[in-house]
């Protein structure tokens, strides 16, 4: 919102400098988020008076143009059609710069230039060219009056500071929105008083031009006031008025609705003038639209209407949506001659709906949609009456009509107040702040304050509708005061221990093992595209998606992890990365949010020797990787092969080739899922690469027993290892199995390390080769080798029986 | 045979002389003396057919040979591992070591661990919490109800709705704020909590807009908390934080689940609030939104009227570890791109 610092000083004529102000009121009433200059874009640009226009010897176009610029004569060459001499007309001096614009892309800056062999000091400007207007016919040619030598931007009436104000914090304070509002505020803080002219207003008592006024539903518009006036001649606003409205940004259409504008941005009421000859039978019913109802609005857009909508009509037709915008059918036009100017207070929420639904922000529902005051409609009235009297010479030729709700009236009358302590205050701010100076504070800003003996009366002002309860008025006291004022001070307590929850513990400590892993973290979108959705009865889907590629809730990482992953294939060879987050799914009607790990592994393929070494194959690879993951966080796993029909229902393991997939297994539950990429996945196909993914729901794995650390002795006693090589089926083969069944042979046998394991093509059966280590260790002794060859015996023959594997033979 | 003995010494030592290496030498060792096909190896196998007369003179210039050579091949090895020693001492090669892969977290995970480790010292519990949430926790509990202007302030990402039964609107959290009323209704203060996490805006994406963000919000509530404590805490955090003495402003400022409200600024750092184009000319940078928890939070927890005060405070950590690491676009932390993660 734009504040012009003139306008403020009219009625505040001791007000410090602009950016003083703009400090002043970022600390004690909003933001203020730049103050400027207005018309700084004219610097250089000055009123000229053309004295001689000669034609270019070299040119039939062109002209030269001798003018007075106060200071001196110059020579200026021009191609307009409309000068004469004796015109004041804009010239932009050397080192101007007119703004972009219409056919101009860049600002400009204006040079001494040499145009067809004739010198040209500067430039004479059209309207478009100094961005006041469209008009391009021929040089603006200002008032006869205009001062030669005077710089633009003062004819304009520019010489004012803008202040814009941040209107996010001022939510609450629909009173704000408004000249007169802040110079109340600035009143209260630099101890001012107001000037304000009450003039009484001459309102004739005859109703010459009755209306009949309805309102259908009084809790959605609570007040109506409205007013005829004849006598009205439509033309372009005087001067001041067109600056003033200039300067805030609002273009000037004609003298009605420029006055309207400006009690709106004078005092916060938004007001609409109609053509009185142009509602029918000179009704108007304030009412809910009718259901497909369309409204050409003043925008000259057309909007279809719904029930919810409510609507200003005449007895035939809307003609405008209230406390939105007017309607096309009965705006103010050049033959207008009867206007009805309404000045009324719709429902905040009804008129945030409408306004969200038709995508209409203006003025007007900007400040209705915060809960106007009531009592701003019949200052807004008044003023507007005064504005329409002094400026047009129109009459009021009705009685001033004013409905107000039942509700509406209690509040007009209500006084609100609220119980304020003082003591309980200072308590509160924690601040020593007397209580006379509290009481000034409040009173400044316009509340009567009682005094009783602990506790005061504090008697709310009408315009102030945020004010409600003690924490109000101590947001008032803290920002008049200061909060630069207040010592900071200690929270006082007693003193506990804390431990963090666990899984804020351990998710720090997963993510610090993982990078030291070699993987990188990564963050994705939560949400997904329908091409990742296989079982749509279990996403969460977005009302409003921003796009079509963000309608669902991830059910599962690793979709949003491998684009991540193909976006990096094109810079490095090889990756890891993970991440943590949240995945989203449903069940029945009950929602489920869960924390997910998802990882991915890149792969160069490798070429093939004859000795195909499985253990090297990246899904074994990447199995050890986790293993050491697992182990670091105090877990052991194991894997488990993974079926299609597993990999549908859990973890969305559509993103996995189903060939090559295992379950993640930590003390006899599935927490998780690994696997090749899917490749027969067109879109997901990479050339000469292999990834492996996979994903933990560390919700369940949270839930796990975390082995704590235990110190166990170091054996005194020298190991013997020894490594073993076996022919097996390879159609046969688990190595968890297998460990575990030897591990039981012998208490002697400390380990089983896997060593390699060779799919030979050497072996014409199929079979392969598979070698281990044992470490063998005794608590007691050192081992002697009949005592190894015992057990190592057994081993051979439980893999022998068990599992048909045989001893190879060099 | 003696010739021959000679001529293969002779051969042997010109080889040594000749020898790079220890895998040179090692060959050539085997060449002449090794255990099998050696071929001083193979005379010395084969006196056992010479006749008896010539056995011992050849047999023993045949070893004396093998020790000769034997010598002279350690003479040289030795001398040569002499020489690649101080060769070493004065060679002048500067080689590159070998790189072992280390992982990086992502940078607002840096910033959200920083910030959990400070809070943590000042006694905070760190939480999490849902990042799907009701209307009830985002907005109506927040003192914020349906048809509120202040709900612009936080555009929303709504669930669809068609099949469910509870009435309750399902929404992606728009602030942290969430976890207050979660938390408050089911502990009795003294509280100190911190809660870290992601939160959505429905809200285009450009260089400086996001719609997914990570926010950090902090409540105490107590008996007896003051706005003097508030300002005490802010302003120990943001020290910390900045690991030097920051200068902080309050702005009063609204939102519906606060009163009074304050908007806090701290003085640039980059410019110390002389004013440079960081904190756009005006000597200070916005940080964080705060104020005195409102009665009707504190209602919809359940407390007892007037019983207890605290305060609340939410930050942005997205524009946090943009300013820290001068990150010049915000779309750059979802992007999974490592040429910008590996970077921190």
């Amino acid at each position: 919102m734009k504040l012009s610092y003139n306008w403020l000083k009219e009625f505040l004529p001791k007000l410090k400098n602009p950016f003083e102000l703009g400090r002043i009121l970022s600390i004690k009433v909003a933001e203020v988020e730049k103050v400027f200059e207005a018309g700084k874009e004219f610097d250089k640009i000055v009123v000229a008076k053309i004295l001689e226009v000669k034609y270019h010897p070299q040119a039939d176009k062109l002209k030269i143009v001798l003018v007075d610029t106060g200071k001196e004569k110059l020579e200026i060459v021009c191609g307009a059609s409309n000068i004469k001499p004796g015109q004041k007309v804009p010239l932009a001096l050397e080192g101007a710069y007119l703004p972009a614009g219409v056919g101009r892309l860049n600002g400009m800056e204006i040079k001494t230039a040499v145009i067809r062999g004739v010198e040209s000091k500067g430039m004479l400007c059209a309207e478009d060219e100094l961005g006041l207007g469209p008009d391009h016919q021929g040089i603006l040619i200002l008032d006869s009056k205009a001062k030669v030598g005077q710089p633009l931007s003062e004819y304009l009436g520019l010489n004012d500071f803008i202040l814009e104000i941040e209107k996010k914090s001022l939510t609450h304070r629909p009173d704000l929105f408004n000249h007169l509002g802040f110079c109340r505020e600035m009143a209260a803080i630099l101890n001012l008083k107001i000037k304000e002219n009450k003039q009484k207003l001459k309102i004739s008592k005859s109703n010459k031009s009755p209306l009949q006024i309805k309102i259908l539903d009084q809790k959605l518009c609570p007040r109506y006031m409205a007013v005829v006036m004849e006598g009205i001649k439509v033309e372009p606003s005087p001067d001041w008025l067109q600056h003033r409205l200039r300067n805030l940004g609002v273009s000037s259409i004609n003298n009605i609705v420029d006055i309207t504008n400006y009690v709106l941005m004078e005092h916060g009421q938004p007001l609409h003038a109609f053509d009185a000859d142009l509602i029918k039978d000179n009704k108007i019913i304030v009412r809910q639209a009718k259901e497909g109802e369309k409204i050409i609005a003043l925008d000259d857009k057309e909007y279809e209407l719904s029930e919810e909508d409510l609507v200003i009509a005449d007895s035939q037709k809307p003609i405008a949506l209230a406390g939105i915008i007017g309607g096309r059918n009965s705006a103010i036009n050049q033959n207008t001659q009867r206007i009805v100017i309404e000045s009324a207070n719709f429902n905040n929420v009804r008129v945030r709906r409408t306004s969200w639904r038709l995508g209409l922000r203006t003025e007007a529902v900007i400040r209705f949609e915060k809960e106007l005051p009531l009592i701003f409609s019949e200052n807004g009235l008044n003023r507007a009456i005064e504005l329409i009297q002094k400026l047009t010479k129109g009459k009021v030729v009705s009685k001033l009509y004013d409905l107000k709700s039942p509700g509406a009236q209690v509040i007009l009358k209500q006084k609100k107040e609220i119980v304020f302590s003082p003591e309980k205050a200072r308590k509160f701010i924690g601040e020593e702040i007397e209580d006379e100076t509290m009481k000034n504070f409040l009173q400044n800003l316009g509340m009567e304050v009682k005094r009783g003996k602990n506790q005061w009366l504090v008697r709310v002002p009408f315009y102030r509708q945020d004010l409600n309860i003690f924490e109000d008025l101590i947001e008032e006291i803290v920002r008049i005061y200061g909060s630069d004022k207040i010592i900071p001070q200690p929270v006082f307590g007693e003193l506990r221990s804390l431990r963090q929850k666990q899984e804020f513990v351990l998710e720090k400590e997963i993510k610090n093992v993982l990078i030291g892993l070699g993987f990188s973290e990564v963050y994705s979108y939560i949400f997904y595209n329908t091409s990742c959705v296989i079982d749509q009865e279990r996403h969460l889907s977005i009302e409003n998606p921003l796009n079509k590629d963000q309608k669902f809730l991830r059910t599962t990482l690793l979709p949003m992890l491998l684009e991540k992953a193909e976006k990096n294939i094109n810079y490095y060879s090889q990756f890891k990365i993970f991440e943590v987050g949240h995945v989203f799914y449903k069940e029945k009607e009950n929602y489920f949010e869960k924390k997910n790990l998802a990882g991915i592994i890149t792969y160069l393929e490798k070429e093939k020797d004859e000795f195909n070494h499985l253990e090297e194959e990246p899904i074994f690879q990447t199995m050890g990787l986790l293993e050491t993951f697992f182990n670091n966080i105090g877990l052991e796993v194991k894997y488990e092969k993974a079926d299609s029909q597993f990999l549908k229902n859990s973890f969305n393991g559509y993103w996995l080739a189903a060939k090559d997939s295992y379950k993640i297994r930590i003390q006899n539950k599935t927490v998780g899922v690994l696997g090749e990429n899917k490749v027969q996945e067109k879109e997901h196909k990479l050339e000469n690469d292999l990834m492996v993914l996979f994903e933990v729901d560390l919700t369940e794995l949270m839930k796990l027993n975390f082995s704590e650390k235990k110190f166990k002795p170091i054996p005194q006693y020298p190991a013997v290892k020894r490594n073993l090589s076996f022919i097996l089926n390879k159609n046969n083969f688990n190595w968890f199995e297998i460990s575990t069944e030897i591990f039981k042979i012998d208490p002697l046998i400390k380990n089983v390390d896997f060593s390699e394991f060779v799919d030979a093509k050497c072996f014409k059966d199929g079979s392969c080769n598979l070698c281990f280590s044992i470490t063998y260790q005794s608590w007691k002794k050192t081992l002697k080798a009949e005592e190894v060859n015992i057990v190592e015996k057994k081993i051979i023959d439980l893999m022998k029986e068990k599992f048909n594997a045989h001893l190879r033979n060099f | 045979m003696i010739e021959k003995i000679r001529q293969l010494k002779d051969k042997a030592i010109q080889e040594i002389k000749q020898s790079k290496g220890p895998i040179e030498m090692e060959k050539i060792w085997r060449k002449y003396l090794g255990r099998q096909g050696g071929e001083l190896t193979r005379i010395l196998r084969g006196l056992k057919d010479l006749s008896i007369n010539e056995r011992p003179k050849i047999g023993s210039f045949a070893n004396q040979t093998k020790k000769e050579i034997e010598d002279f091949l350690n003479e040289k090895k030795q001398n040569q591992g002499n020489f690649s020693e101080k060769n070493k001492e004065n060679s002048n090669y500067l080689l590159p070591g070998k790189k072992i892969d280390y992982g990086h977290l992502h940078p607002l995970t840096q910033i959200r661990y920083e910030i959990a480790d400070i809070f943590s010292s000042l006694g905070f519990e760190i939480l999490e919490g849902p990042e799907v949430e009701t209307d009830y926790y985002n907005f109506e509990a927040l003192n914020i109800p349906a048809g509120h202007p202040a709900r612009d302030m936080w555009d929303t990402f709504y669930l669809k709705s068609e099949e469910r039964k509870n009435k309750n609107k399902w929404l992606l959290r728009t602030h942290t704020s969430t976890m207050q009323v979660r938390v408050m209704e089911k502990n009795k203060p003294p509280l100190k909590i911190c809660v870290i996490g992601r939160c959505f805006r429905h809200e285009a994406t450009d260089a400086s807009h996001e719609h997914t963000l990570h926010q950090v919000e902090g409540f105490i509530v107590d008996k007896e908390i003051t706005v003097a404590n508030l300002i005490y805490v802010l302003k120990n955090f943001l020290n910390a934080l900045f690991n030097r003495e920051v200068k902080i402003r309050l702005r009063p400022s609204y939102f519906p689940f606060t009163e009074p409200s304050f908007e806090v600024d701290f003085a640039c750092l980059n410019c110390q609030g002389k004013g440079c184009p960081v904190c756009k000319h005006t000597g200070w940078v916005e940080i964080l939104g705060s104020g005195m928890i409102h009665p009707k939070v504190f209602q919809y927890a359940g407390y007892p009227k007037g019983k207890y005060t605290g305060f609340a405070f939410g930050m942005g950590l997205d524009r946090l570890a943009m300013m820290k690491y001068q990150i010049d676009d915000i779309r750059l932390f979802h992007s999974g791109d490592l040429r910008f993660i590996n970077q921190f």
